[in-house]
């Protein structure tokens, strides 16, 4: 697991409270360019210029003039040209984003208005306002080039007229990436907010959208919010009206997995529209320990639940992805469905799967999982 | 750390909800199925759809939250329901707008098959009294492109409509040329057994993407009883024909229907091996229409409802068996009840669709220019009886054809929900109204529905197709891909 | 030989009784007439299709019941279902 966020061994030369700078390992960048980076300095070269200089372990002698320096530990060697990270003057580092990784997401908020069971991500009732700002700098920062990025909290949408001025904002500076926001989705249940949602006309916007059981009850439930249901449907409805993009994500656990077909049959005789399905497997993070006794369940034994469901909505010919789990834990019928999803930076294989002929296939373990428990029934394919 | 409330507490607290629409049907002694508007069913004990209409069904039953998912009964912040249930019934109603697809053209009546239930063929050389003239043709285009539809389909009919090949060529390029500035998406069949076919036929077909839909009866000796010809030879004709037809026009450019003979009743599994032998993923188990010849020759009356049932039952048993041996082959009968059942899609089908689908989806230019609401309509006039007759393409304006009373009165009369019976029938959302079917019977579009043989067919099918899903998930599995396949 | 039978009107209504009649037209032949307080059957079996009479009228009696729950249902859900209808024809967008 990729250490995220941390505390650097030394800062210097940082005015602000906090401020983002974007990496470079360029030593031959054009002068002009160099101001406003910081030179991650790998190989020992330290090319002039640059206005802050990030190290590794100690702090370097020959150091340019006046420049700034930071130095962090090992664990942040993964850096690389065009990241961007945050430092503070109190020390705190984190990475905000990788320039060669698939998987980046910007946290926008910790505030949610659910307060779910497995929360991977525990909301906090705190004004974090600051988060916002951050990623409408973080986005000016952002190779343009980029392909991909998330959105997620806590729960975006609370940010109202906000969140959608972010959602310009990535369009104006990135408008060739592709957008993908998680959110509970009952803040469009509100068809004047779905209106401004949509008038931002993306090209390229999908939102991901949690729909645990066709049961109400089971989802505020899940949830910990009473009507919460209700708003959900009623926000992907509201959003597919005005054709948006839609994903359902289901996380499977004990309280999910036993009605999962009817709940594959609900979303094929009524959410019909929308774009993609995905499946996921939970990650023993966040509230899930917690709430070990109530989620906690072995994939192997809800894999005829899981079968049913991807036939279900592949019969309707629904988009069915199924994420985090092993391949040894899912049936044959199920691989067509099945993607090697873990993020980079969290995914990780058990001992047992050493000598596994498809691990190039498999999507393997959550880092939490590997530390705090995973299937004793997992299999290496020989 | 904040606490986590139990299920319990996002349960309904004072067990009060509302009924949403429903009906109900019993299954056996035990057990109802209740249904909505869209489709939508489960199954349930007597005693629960007591306490459910009674609003005792405690909120911790099983059936209380199964129920609540589909739409059966809501609780008083419940919108969503509300929303989706508008939602499916305008999907399922979507397709009234698309008014007057499919027009057939009877190019002529002249046929040199002799099959005993045909309706309405004659063997004869006489092309003056049974083709179609181009004049005629000309002006069933007229109504054609009246169609507010933006797909049209039209269909050359028979008789053996290969017999008049020219005056087929003639409206196909004519309505081509008219397309050209119509630009509707326009599409061209021919219901042919292939006999006659000709390679320069075949090319023309394929020029002009017209698809053949040809008929297969079953196994050779079946088939060729059932549909004799000079020489004995049909099913061998239709064999080559579909050879030629699959290498001319393409392998999706030619299906087959068949017919339920008296002597197809004891061999559904030879007859769907033979389906499946020559490379078709599926097969219509029809029954025999009690119109025209079928019914003066008595053929009709030569199986009842049951007897048919009996001759599905079997067939779709074998199909499901094939099916989970991996051939992918559907029953076309079923898959149009269960895209109902399964789906808030409509497939459309004249027979099965509600207001009926006469007049509406379908209208029939006969070789004399009479026009009819439907094909049924053409074979019951040449039985003698005109109520369905809307006019004459010689004598007759668009508008007098399409307002014609007696179409109107039919639609109006059958449209099921306001049909005694019909209108608490938990299968209903399944069914159609089929007024011609009622008409030609009881003499009056609505039929008396406790002696409906359309009634007890499409009863005692739906039963079937319920018992099968409630029993096996696989086959329900299998159901669900036949009414998604496009 | 005719049947006579009696129902409390304030069970059954006349609604339900002339719905299940109707259903059971093709075995038996029903005459409805209501009295004070009552709705009364005369049921006669339709000649040379009824074998088990009293089996059939069992049943009748059974859909008796079952019209009347029906009835019920439906009063009920009358509001809900011109709330669906009314929803369905007037907004736009989204449909399959």
């Amino acid at each position: 697991m990729l250490k995220l966020f941390g505390k650097a061994i030394s800062v210097e030369g940082i005015q602000a409270h906090r401020m983002q700078v974007s990496l470079t390992t360029q030593s031959n960048l054009p002068v002009p360019l160099r101001q406003g980076k910081a030179y991650l300095v790998k190989d020992g070269t330290i090319p002039p210029g640059f206005d802050h200089y990030i190290v590794f372990e100690t702090r370097l002698k020959d150091l340019p003039e006046g420049a700034a320096c930071t130095v962090l530990d090992a664990e942040f060697l993964y850096l690389d040209d065009q990241d961007v990270i945050s430092l503070g003057q109190d020390g705190h580092v984190r990475s905000l984003f990788r320039a060669n990784s698939p998987h980046n997401s910007i946290l926008l908020t910790e505030q949610c208005n659910n307060y779910c069971l497995m929360c991977s991500q525990p909301p906090k009732r705190v004004d974090d306002h600051w988060l916002l700002n951050e990623a409408m700098e973080t986005i000016r920062r952002i190779p343009r080039e980029t392909e991909s990025l998330g959105i997620t909290g806590g729960e975006p949408t609370l940010f109202g007229d906000n969140f959608i001025a972010l959602l310009r904002h990535i369009k104006n500076w990135l408008p060739r990436i592709s957008l993908h926001v998680l959110s509970n989705g009952r803040r469009f249940a509100d068809a004047e907010f779905a209106e401004k949602y949509a008038s931002v006309q993306h090209p390229d916007l999908m939102v991901g959208i949690p729909v645990y059981s066709a049961d109400p009850a089971r989802h505020d439930y899940v949830v910990q919010a009473h009507g919460a249901f209700d708003e959900t449907i009623r926000g992907i409805l509201n959003l597919k009206r005005l054709g948006q993009k839609v994903e359902i994500r289901v996380v499977l656990h004990k309280q999910t997995v036993s009605a999962l077909p009817e709940l594959a049959e609900f979303i094929a005789r009524n959410l019909l529209f929308v774009d993609h399905v995905a499946l996921m497997g939970l990650e023993m993070t966040g509230f899930t320990r917690a709430n070990l006794d109530a989620l906690w369940i072995d994939p192997a034994e809800y894999r005829q639940e899981l079968s049913r469901s991807v036939r279900i909505l592949r019969a309707y010919g629904l988009k069915t992805s199924v994420y985090n789990h092993p391949l040894c834990l899912v049936n044959r019928d199920v691989e067509p469905n099945y993607v090697k999803s873990i993020s980079d930076w969290k995914n990780e294989f058990a001992q047992e799967c050493a000598p596994c002929t498809r691990k190039s296939e498999c999507g393997g373990f959550f880092s939490s999982g590997i530390q705090h428990g995973y299937s004793q029934s997992i299999s290496p394919f020989q | 750390m904040s606490k986590f409330q139990p299920i319990t507490c996002y349960t309904n607290q004072t067990s009060q909800y509302e009924l949403l629409p429903f009906r109900f049907e019993a299954l056996g002694d035990d057990d109802v199925v209740v249904t909505n508007a869209v489709g939508e069913f489960s199954f349930l004990p007597r005693p629960k759809l007591e306490d459910l209409v009674a609003h005792r069904l405690p909120p911790s039953d099983p059936y209380y939250s199964r129920l609540r998912a589909k739409h059966f009964l809501r609780e008083s912040g419940d919108q969503a329901a509300l929303e989706l249930l508008a939602l499916k019934t305008r999907t399922k109603y979507a397709n009234l707008r698309n008014f007057t697809n499919l027009h057939l053209f009877v190019v002529t009546l002249r046929c040199d098959h002799s099959c005993q239930y045909c309706q309405v063929s004659r063997q004869s050389e006489d092309k003056a009294a049974f083709d179609m003239t181009r004049e005629t043709a000309e002006k069933g285009l007229d109504i054609v492109f009246r169609s507010p539809n933006q797909a049209i389909k039209i269909e050359f009919q028979g008789g053996e409509p290969l017999l008049n090949f020219d005056l087929i060529r003639y409206i196909v390029e004519k309505a081509e040329k008219r397309n050209q500035t119509e630009s509707r998406n326009l599409q061209f069949v021919i219901t042919t057994t292939l006999a006659l076919a000709t390679d320069e036929m075949l090319e023309f077909c394929r020029d002009h993407g017209i698809f053949l839909s040809s008929s297969l009866d079953g196994p050779e000796d079946l088939h060729n009883k059932n549909r004799p010809r000079p020489g004995r030879d049909s099913h061998a004709r239709f064999v080559a024909g579909l050879q030629r037809a699959r290498d001319i026009v393409g392998y999706d450019g030619v299906s087959a229907l068949m017919t339920t003979s008296p002597s197809s009743l004891g061999r559904v599994k030879d007859i769907i091996d033979e389906y499946v032998k020559h490379g078709f993923d599926g097969i219509f188990l029809r029954h025999l229409s009690p119109y025209g010849f079928a019914l003066k020759t008595k053929s009709y009356q030569a199986y009842n409802v049951e007897r048919w049932l009996e001759f599905y039952k079997e067939g779709l048993d074998y199909i499901l068996e094939l099916n989970k041996q991996g051939i992918r082959f559907t029953e076309y009968y079923s898959s149009l009840l269960l895209t109902k059942m399964l789906t808030a899609n409509d497939p459309g089908f004249v027979d099965l669709m509600n207001p009926s689908g006469a007049g509406i989806a379908a209208v029939v230019f006969n070789y004399d220019g009479d026009v009819y609401a439907s094909d049924e309509s053409r074979m019951l006039h040449e039985m003698g009886d005109s109520t369905f007759r809307l006019g004459n393409l010689a004598k007759n304006t668009y508008e007098e054809i399409f307002t014609a009373d007696n179409l109107l009165t039919a639609l109006e009369d059958s449209f099921t929900s306001s049909v005694p019976m019909c209108s608490d029938c938990a299968f209903e959302p399944w069914c159609g109204a089929d007024p011609v079917f009622h008409h030609a019977m009881h003499g009056d579009a609505v039929g008396r529905k406790p002696e409906s043989e359309f009634c007890k067919r499409m009863m005692g099918a739906s039963k079937y197709l319920l018992n099968i899903m409630r029993t096996d998930q696989e086959a329900e599995e299998i159901f669900m891909q036949w009414v998604n396949r496009c | 030989m005719t049947q006579k039978l009696e129902l409390d009107a304030a069970v059954y209504s006349l609604e339900a009784v002339q719905k299940a009649a109707y259903r059971f037209i093709d075995r038996l032949t029903v005459l409805i007439h209501q009295e004070p307080g009552k709705v009364v059957c005369g049921i006669d079996p339709i000649a040379g299709r009824v074998i088990a009479v009293e089996h059939v009228i069992d049943d009748f009696k059974r859909e008796l019941l079952d019209q009347q729950l029906r009835l019920k249902i439906k009063t009920e859900t009358e509001p809900a279902r011109n709330l669906i209808l009314a929803y369905a024809f007037s907004r736009t967008g989204l449909q399959g």
